[in-house]
């Protein structure tokens, strides 16, 4: 710190001395000329007895130890000054290493954010999701009855407790403007077991999910602030029709099971519900006992499932238990997408590390004489590495620093446009490993590749730096270039590889076909209230004039409803029994996805029969049943058969029905997956009460958005208090089906195609470097005779091979590491051979562009100008 | 360090403290004295007096002021402080005695 002021009084320091000699060299002087010498003789004796005075004015400084901050500086501005004499240098350099630690930042963050960061749960380690599965059929990963759940609390010990939860949307009515709330249905152990408290408040006590306790919610903190975060005590919400008191708010950062959920509502089944086995639609969570493993907790959960299997065989016979970790359970599906993407942020690095490595080595060879002629001069070794490291340190700091801010910039972005799309994107956040990580990369970016070359050009010989004959040292630092030139379009080979693989899959994606027509197509849900429509028929009242009155609005072609908004993957399946004598009477029921539809919905979704009839408005209550089941379905259970005319039931209702026509698969659980069986019924023959929502499909001429306020206006002229859920248009809804694959493909896109970038610009100035270097021996060749195609062809060859090299290095190592991308793909196989030609079809064309202009430069070189430079 | 400056190391500070005992000068007038004093055996470059001026500056064995020289010139003149004069006597102590002993060495040669 001292020193660093004196620095500050330097400047003045060396004025005072400078002065102070000046004064006493005119003494000395005018002593000389009073004993009678002229006044030139004088002055130069004066000095000549003085010293050399630069010299002694630098030990002064020296002594008060301005010197190291003194040099640092020097060398600081004089880095700068080299950047400032050769910008293309410069912002090459330093633009490549923020590029590089940019990308990696984000994608570190993000890792981190999501992945490596435990959730916000007090000791969350312990926390595990509890699935019901059943190999045999088929189903892993199932949610749980409520009878098992509460068997399972009940005869657990390795769980401190257990909670359970199900989404179940509400109908918030009153306030000024009714809105459809995402709820849960909790049981009152869940803030328990996740380890938390409410902000204002309380949650729920140990007894208040029994079936006759008081209604009560607790909210979350951002549904207080839309509330207008009135005072908690004694406000009642209207829920579904029913008055829940409000008793407890939630902090802003709990998010539980999602950032989109506004409440929180005891799970008070009946006793009928309770000891419900039929229906899987719980999601479980546990406590693991402190110092319990989960090893044993899993035994322990078989044994339990075994228990119930042996005593409930109708329904749990080749059940049993799955336990998964909270934090896996909640961002495992995203845990390969950005391993890969950090992978593919290293390699950005290392290409960025290589082409500055290569530019030092180019740039320290071409100032040998320089740094020869400052060690000639004195300058210490130590000094001159000092120096060279101080202009790499700036090098890197400027593209550490630039990495960072577009970085910071970046995670703002991911942290908004991520909602939705990366589970946990609120936890992604610049902090404090993330900078230690950019600033690790840049300081070993510095060390490795700013030291090499500096202990490299001060290593050599000073003489041969010195004279012209530098072509030794030259060569062995092309060599190394071009190995570091071969690596950075190696490890582009691989990136390209992984993006062409993406974008392949992305693009067979894009290309199934939904099974719907999307386009012009506006969407909104809506969930009847119980306490006004208890029952199926008053529901389908009430739905039907709907459609009745959105027919009638200007721009709307065709109205319709479907219980499940298609391609946004929810599929509630049931279990059905197969009529006919084709299955014994001890056939297991089936599963299959069930639809409610409107009579018009098939018109209206564009959604062609195969077989038989649409559902008109004859088929209503009283009539008899009729169901149009799917491709899929009909394929299966009456395979080589006309499924016309068969019948099938629900497995709890003695009712059959018919099956009068047959459909294509619509892809209702995204383009990814495949369909399953799907049964379709019409909304008028619904029976069951409980379901009691519906997506409302309106075809619009124009822009669909454009009818959402005559629509809401339709909606509430017809109920004032029934709420609008979700609003959107079908094509909105496909694209966000395919908007995770889309967003890996236009991530590892951006990265590769820079990473492209930076591999060119390596080949390029390798080869214009060696071009100017060889200008002398090109032009005696060409003196001698060589013609210039010969000798650009010669060039041409060594670029290329160099190019080639690499490629086939990158394509032998991608090919090996492609089968770790097999998740990821969707109809591309890992060693996609379109996928690999492309990328050395692409690589070899780009890499030959990169060398054309340099080869004909060396073409027309003049030889007598380049014998005269000589 | 400078080629031509034959002193031993430390032995300029020392001619300096010395000079300034009497009385406060000016560089040149240093430079003066001390080659007046030693009868020019000691031939000293006369710059390297500044880099030796400063050693003892950051010692706090002697202080500067700009002040004025006879020819009516603006020079900065240096003061032996108390604890310059303390390290003058405790550093002739020193060298005296080992002075006495290489003459009792030198003695021993020639006899």
């Amino acid at each position: 710190m001292k020193r660093i002021l004196r620095y500050f009084r330097a400047r003045r320091f060396d004025e005072d001395l400078r002065a102070e000699m000046r004064a006493h060299l005119d003494e000395k002087a005018d002593e000389l000329m009073a004993g009678g010498a002229p006044p030139g003789d004088a002055r130069a004796a004066a000095r000549r007895r003085f010293g050399n005075q630069t010299w002694l004015q630098e030990r002064s400084r020296q002594t008060w130890s301005f010197a190291l901050v003194d040099e640092l500086m020097q060398d600081l501005r004089y880095a700068i000054r080299m950047l400032r004499r050769n910008p293309a240098f410069g912002a090459v350099a330093a633009l490549s290493l923020a590029l590089g630690i940019g990308a990696n930042s984000l994608i570190f963050s993000t890792v981190d954010g999501v992945l490596l960061r435990s959730l916000p749960y007090p000791h969350a380690s312990r926390l595990f999701a509890i699935w019901s599965r059943s190999p045999s059929h088929g189903a892993e990963n199932m949610h749980v009855s409520p009878a098992d759940f509460y068997d399972w609390r009940a005869q657990s010990n390795a769980f401190e407790s257990l909670a359970a939860y199900a989404s179940w949307p509400m109908n918030l009515t009153n306030v000024d403007e009714p809105r459809r709330l995402a709820t849960e249905l909790v049981s009152a152990t869940l803030f328990q077991v996740l380890g938390v408290r409410a902000q204002i408040g309380r949650t729920f006590a140990p007894d208040e999910d029994q079936e006759q306790s008081a209604p009560v919610v607790v909210i979350s903190h951002h549904l207080w602030r839309a509330l207008g975060a009135p005072p908690v005590a004694g406000r009642q919400l209207t829920l579904n029709g029913s008055l829940y008191t409000v008793i407890g708010v939630m902090p802003a950062a709990f998010a539980f099971p999602s950032r989109a959920t506004d409440a929180w509502v005891p799970l008070s089944l009946d006793a009928k519900n309770r000891a419900s086995r039929e229906g899987r639609w719980l999601q479980a969570i546990g406590r693991l006992r402190s110092g319990a493993r989960a090893r044993d907790a899993a035994a322990e959960m078989d044994v339990i499932a075994a228990r119930l299997a042996a005593a409930y065989p109708a329904t749990n016979a080749g059940w049993n238990v799955a336990l998964v970790p909270l934090q896996e359970e909640l961002v495992g599906k995203t845990r390969p997408i950005l391993l890969m993407l950090q992978a593919g942020g290293l390699l950005l690095l290392l290409i960025a590390c290589a082409n500055l490595a290569s530019l030092l080595l180019a740039r320290g060879a071409a100032r040998g004489r320089e740094i020869g002629m400052r060690t000639a001069l004195g300058a210490g070794r130590a000094r001159v590495l000092r120096q060279l490291m101080v202009e790499s340190a700036v090098l890197a700091a400027l593209g550490g620093g630039l990495g960072l801010a577009l970085a910071a910039r970046a995670i703002a972005l991911v942290r908004t446009a991520g909602e939705g799309l990366i589970p946990r994107a609120g936890d992604i956040g610049l902090r404090a490993p993330v900078v230690w990580f950019a600033l690790a990369a840049t300081a070993a970016t510095v060390l490795i590749f700013g030291l090499a070359p500096a202990l490299h050009v001060s290593r050599a010989d000073l003489r041969a730096q010195i004279g012209s004959g530098v072509r030794g040292t030259l060569r062995n630092m092309e060599r190394k270039r071009s190995l570091l030139v071969a690596v950075e379009i190696a490890l582009s080979a691989v990136l390209l590889v992984g993006t062409g693989l993406l974008v392949r899959s992305l693009n067979r994606l894009l290309a199934v076909a939904p099974g719907l027509r999307t386009d012009h197509m506006l969407t909104m849900t809506l969930t009847l209230p119980r306490a006004r429509y208890p029952s199926s028929a008053a529901q389908t009242a009430f739905l039907q004039q709907v459609l009745d009155r959105a027919k009638t609005l200007p721009g709307i072609t065709a109205a319709a409803e479907i219980s499940d908004t298609p391609l946004e993957g929810n599929n509630p399946t049931f279990e059905f029994v197969i009529g006919g004598a084709v299955r014994g009477p001890s056939a297991p029921p089936v599963q299959a996805g069930l639809h409610v539809i409107s009579a018009g919905y098939l018109r209206a979704a564009g959604i062609p029969l195969i077989r038989g009839r649409a559902f008109t408005s004859g088929d209503r209550a009283g009539t008899q049943p009729f169901a149009i089941v799917n491709e899929t379905m009909a394929r299966r259970y009456w395979p080589g058969a006309d499924p016309l005319g068969r019948t099938l039931r629900f497995k709890d209702e003695p009712r059959w029905i018919t099956v009068a026509g047959v459909v294509p698969d619509v892809k209702h659980l995204g383009l990814k997956a495949q369909e399953g069986p799907v049964v379709y019924i019409p909304y008028a023959q619904k029976t069951q009460d409980w379901l009691a929502w519906t997506t409302l499909l309106l075809r619009t001429t124009g822009e669909p958005l454009d009818l959402v306020p005559a629509a809401r206006a339709m909606i509430r002229s017809l109920d004032r208090n029934q709420p609008i859920g979700a609003i959107g248009t079908l094509d909105q809804t496909l694209k966000r089906s395919t908007a995770v694959p889309r967003f890996t493909a236009a991530v590892t896109g951006a990265v590769s195609g820079l990473a492209l970038l930076i591999a060119l610009m390596g080949v390029y100035g390798l080869l214009t470097y060696t071009v100017a270097q060889r200008t002398p021996e090109l032009g005696i060749r060409l003196a001698l005779g060589a013609s210039p195609a010969r000798m650009s062809w010669l060039l041409l060859r060594q670029a290329v091979l160099r190019s080639l090299a690499g490629m086939a290095a990158g394509l032998a190592a991608a090919w090996w590491l492609s089968r770790g991308m097999a998740s990821l793909l969707f109809e591309v196989r890992p060693h996609d051979p379109v996928t690999f030609a492309g990328v050395a079809v692409a690589l070899t064309i780009a890499s030959l562009a990169a060398v054309v202009w340099p080869v004909r430069r060396a073409a027309k070189i003049d030889p007598m100008a380049a014998l005269r430079a000589e | 360090m400078n080629p031509k400056n034959d002193l031993l190391p430390g032995t300029l500070e020392m001619l300096i403290l010395v000079t300034l005992r009497q009385e406060p000068l000016h560089g040149y007038l240093i430079a003066q004295r001390i080659q007046q004093a030693s009868e020019d055996l000691l031939r000293v470059e006369e710059g390297s007096l500044y880099p030796a001026l400063q050693r003892l500056l950051i010692e706090g064995w002697v202080t500067a002021k700009w002040g004025m020289s006879a020819r009516n010139r603006r020079v900065r003149i240096y003061t032996l402080t108390t604890a310059g004069r303390k390290q003058l006597e405790a550093e002739t102590r020193r060298v005296s005695r080992a002075i006495d002993g290489i003459t009792r060495v030198m003695r021993l040669a020639s006899a």
